[in-house]
């Protein structure tokens, strides 16, 4: 080993205990010191029950929570999502796909025989089925949307934000408040402390890049195609010339690859900062 | 904001145990950080460069605690003064943290004779009749984890070079 290499060594293992610096620890602890509802965490209302699935098949999922909970009428049925993503289908044909961490519950004996009402934490893609006599409803701890039927996004961290992909949604603080309907192509957010959703009138479309698997731009300017690969992987970049732009389609497998296509295609020289 | 502890944490804790020298300080101080960045995202304000706004807190929280320190005449100096300490960059933070990360993965009876070893200084004839094992099943055992952390600091600097 190098003089520098020994000199990091030393440094670590001066100092090194076992079991600390433990990220997932890390995470629990801010979440808590933060208010954050974790919702890998099931919820202690009383009546209430959860469940984890292995696989996002409908059948499955509509009879386990069936069997489980056919006495309890008040049950609630809450979806957890704890790979990457996964997909649930819920008893409407609606389907939604949860990021990591993310949970979903409704009330297993009213959704779909009067009302379509969710509840979510984390963040959630909807792709709900159309029925003009029950609207879908969705509620965060500090945000509402009511829907037809469309293809949506909803983030709940660290602000409520919704990106449309199809169709129209209501959305706003809370149920009773006034809101903004947003059409196709456009994000909305509510800042903390905001009564009404800030509308964006520009698309989100690699918001729902963890769902595709792939990012994509058109035209975009060098340093947002960076921000946006950056946001997604939590780091941040430097590049020889931000003002080039650039058009594909690229897998959110590999950074190092994207990068090296991202280099070849505009001649340029990407840093992780 | 997961995603930021995920790659950020280690890295971040090291870069604060540079100018504390004491781990539980350090994760202390780089909850707090994340606090701060939180607070702003929550207010709906943009941070550009999330990282580097991470490390200045945690640069500047650091330096905040040793002045307080060293203030005093009586107090508890630890490893000196904010002079004695050599800055710390967000690289050597990284490939630190690799390490920390490398030792975590060693198998356990591997870290626990490396450990004793370099770590705590204990001669490899000690570590032998402590643990009851041949002094050659020491040697082996350090020899692995050096070539284990090696392999591992290479593939760093092949990262940071491409």
């Amino acid at each position: 080993m190098s003089e520098n290499e020994n000199k990091h060594l030393d440094f670590v293992l001066k100092h090194y205990r076992e079991g600390k610096l433990d990220t997932r620890k890390a995470i629990s602890r801010f979440n808590a010191e933060h208010n954050i509802t974790s919702p890998v965490t099931p919820h202690r209302k009383k009546g209430r029950g959860w469940i984890y699935f292995a696989s996002g098949i409908a059948a499955a999922v509509v009879l386990g929570v069936m069997v489980r909970f056919v006495l309890v009428m008040t049950a609630e049925v809450t979806l957890v999502a704890q790979g990457a993503k996964e997909v649930f289908v819920l008893p409407d044909s609606t389907k939604v796909t949860l990021a990591e961490g993310g949970s979903l519950s409704y009330r297993e004996w009213s959704f779909g025989k009067g009302d379509r009402k969710v509840e979510l934490t984390g963040k959630g893609y909807f792709e709900v089925t159309k029925d003009s006599d029950q609207p879908f409803e969705v509620t965060t701890e500090n945000s509402f949307v009511r829907v037809l039927g469309t293809k949506f996004l909803l983030e709940t961290l660290p602000v409520a934000k919704v990106s449309l992909y199809e169709g129209k949604v209501h959305f706003a603080r809370t149920e009773n408040l006034e809101g903004v309907i947003l059409s196709e192509g456009m994000t909305a957010l509510i800042p903390i402390g905001a009564i009404k959703p800030k509308v964006e009138n520009k698309g989100n479309p690699n918001g729902i890049a963890w769902i595709r698997g792939t990012f994509i731009f058109e035209d975009t300017p060098l340093k947002e195609v960076l921000l946006t690969i950056g946001n997604y992987y939590g780091v941040s970049f430097g590049a020889t010339d931000m003002k080039k732009r650039l058009s594909g389609e690229f897998s959110t497998e590999d950074l190092d690859l994207i990068i090296e296509l991202i280099e070849s295609a505009l001649d340029v020289k990407i840093v992780k900062m | 904001m997961e995603n930021l502890f995920r790659y950020h944490y280690r890295p971040l804790c090291i870069f604060a145990l540079h100018y504390l020298k004491d781990i539980d300080a350090s994760e202390d101080v780089v909850q707090e950080a994340f606090g701060v960045l939180w607070e702003k995202l929550s207010a709906g304000e943009k941070v550009v460069n999330q990282k580097g706004y991470l490390y200045s807190v945690v640069k500047n929280r650091s330096l905040d605690i040793l002045r307080k320190k060293g203030g005093g005449k009586g107090s508890i100096s630890l490893d000196g003064s904010v002079e004695d300490i050599e800055e710390p960059t967000v690289e050597d933070a990284e490939v630190e943290a690799r390490l920390w990360t490398a030792i975590d993965t060693l198998p356990e009876k591997c870290r626990e004779i490396f450990l004793m070893s370099k770590r705590d200084g204990l001669r490899q004839e000690e570590i032998a009749s402590e643990l009851g094992i041949s002094l050659q099943t020491v040697k082996n055992q350090v020899s692995k984890a050096l070539k284990i952390l090696k392999d591992g600091a290479v593939k760093i600097y092949m990262l940071i070079c491409c």
